[in-house]
């Protein structure tokens, strides 16, 4: 079954309270998201909390999702995206941080493993990887280390030894670098 | 923060869905979202070209508690153990003093059906808790790790099968295998055991024809073999009551249905 119509359709049946197509959007998609929450979170807990808060808000928000918002895996890959980043600022909270001058190492800082090189050696980076491309090496490294690491300013001004400025700016001009060049389709190769 | 500058306003969506927009102004960010239409645009443009950036990784599968909980907490009735409903007039006064746990009850069916509000229950039930079971099972049942499919359904000449039983609310689970050519049941009690207010649970094999036969109690406990009850065939689905102590006094379920599970066929 083609994933992506099949996706479409248990959502759209999960709207409507349908029990049975949220069982597989989870059978599916769960096996899917586990490893992208493991490598973000670091901790089997948290990952599997993440898991479920994110098919917890799917199974309220289902009806949110219209097929302008994209492919539906996309979509919720973004919503445990964005409950893993809840989680990591909930355990780490960065309110109250110092600003850059007593910046402290982040805790996930040094895995012996760099993100970017998995990230490379990948597949889904083809997509993105023209763009990427261009961009100045620290913006690329700030954008990289912020979604796949989900760093904050913060902790990139350690990651990065930089202060909190010039990351911000980074990122910033980063992410509109990468826009432009995708909105422009210079490099975007549409996916299979 | 007004956000009126559409540079401004792609550039701060960017890195909300980047995630580097924390603390305050995210929380400021989401409430601008929630009536922004064009604004909750901007930020799906910036998913999508974002999610370019997943990286495929071996598919790995979350451990059973997971979709447990999810299937709990979208419950549309939590389940609490409450006293079983008062004993109609029809109920034999006293039950049969109480078997021990995983003694076999080889009762056949016989008795008055279930009333009408219990088995408006039991459909309810069955249409959660089939489709939250059954996701665990097949989570359970090994399978090759790149063929996700829909949850196979069991159906072969005498072939044998799994299910999870999994209590709501609960920690409590049974992992049940039952092979109808060795005529046996067996099962394995883990988790915390629910406060049974002297009730008992109650095993039961739901064949074709939907009627509940009593395959035996549910030790809460340690492991357990029952004999495939006299008049089990086809592939079954199980369910678990709660009785009063000793099991249902009627061969039918008394009390409030708790779990519906399907089998899943085991190699």
């Amino acid at each position: 079954m083609d994933d992506h119509s099949a996706l479409g359709e248990w959502l759209a049946a999960t709207a409507k309270g349908d029990a049975k197509a949220f069982a597989r959007l989870y059978d599916h998609c769960a096996p899917h998201l586990y490893p992208q929450l493991l490598r973000m979170l670091r901790r089997q807990d948290w990952a599997e909390e993440a898991l479920q808060d994110c098919f917890l808000r799917i199974w309220q928000k289902a009806e949110s999702y219209t097929a302008a918002r994209g492919a539906p895996m996309a979509w919720i890959a973004s919503v445990a995206r964005y409950r893993a980043l809840d989680l990591l600022r909930s355990k780490r909270p960065e309110d109250e941080m110092p600003e850059y001058e007593e910046a402290v190492e982040p805790l996930w800082a040094d895995t012996g493993e760099d993100p970017l090189r998995r990230a490379e050696e990948g597949q889904g980076i083809t997509r993105l990887h023209g763009c990427l491309d261009r961009l100045q090496q620290e913006q690329r490294r700030s954008v990289l280390l912020a979604y796949y690491e989900g760093y904050t300013h913060q902790e990139l001004t350690a990651a990065m030894k930089a202060p909190l400025g010039t990351v911000k700016s980074w990122v910033r001009r980063g992410l509109a670098q990468l826009r432009e060049c995708l909105d422009g389709g210079t490099a975007a190769v549409t996916p299979q | 923060m007004k956000l009126q500058n559409p540079q401004l306003r792609r550039a701060v969506a960017g890195e909300y869905a980047l995630g580097t927009l924390a603390g305050r102004a995210r929380r400021r960010f989401d409430r601008l979202l929630r009536n922004d239409e064009a604004l909750q645009h901007e930020v799906a443009i910036w998913e999508q070209q974002l999610a370019g950036l997943q990286v495929p990784s071996p598919r790995i599968r979350p451990r059973p508690q997971v979709w447990v909980q999810i299937a709990r907490a979208i419950a549309p009735t939590p389940y609490a153990i409450a006293p079983a409903p008062a004993p109609t007039a029809t109920t034999p006064p006293s039950a049969a003093p109480a078997p021990a746990a995983s003694t076999i009850r080889s009762t056949t069916v016989v008795g008055a059906p279930p009333a009408a509000n219990q088995s408006r229950f039991w459909r309810n039930w069955a249409g959660l808790a089939t489709a939250a079971v059954l996701a665990l099972v097949v989570a359970l049942v090994a399978r090759a790790p790149q063929t996700v499919t829909p949850p196979p359904v069991a159906q072969q000449a005498s072939p044998s099968y799994v299910a999870l039983l999994q209590m709501p609310n609960s920690t409590m689970h049974w992992t049940v295998n039952v092979a109808p050519k060795e005529g046996r049941i067996t099962l394995a009690a883990n988790g915390e055991a629910p406060p049974l207010d002297g009730k008992s649970l109650e095993l039961w094999w739901l064949g074709a024809n939907g009627k509940p036969v009593a395959i035996g109690l549910l030790p809460t406990h340690g492991n357990g073999t029952m004999p495939m009850p006299a008049g089990a065939s086809g592939t079954p689905k199980l369910a678990v009551s709660v009785e009063p102590a000793g099991g249902s006094p009627t061969g039918q379920p008394t009390g409030p249905v708790v779990i519906v599970a399907d089998v899943v066929e085991s190699a």
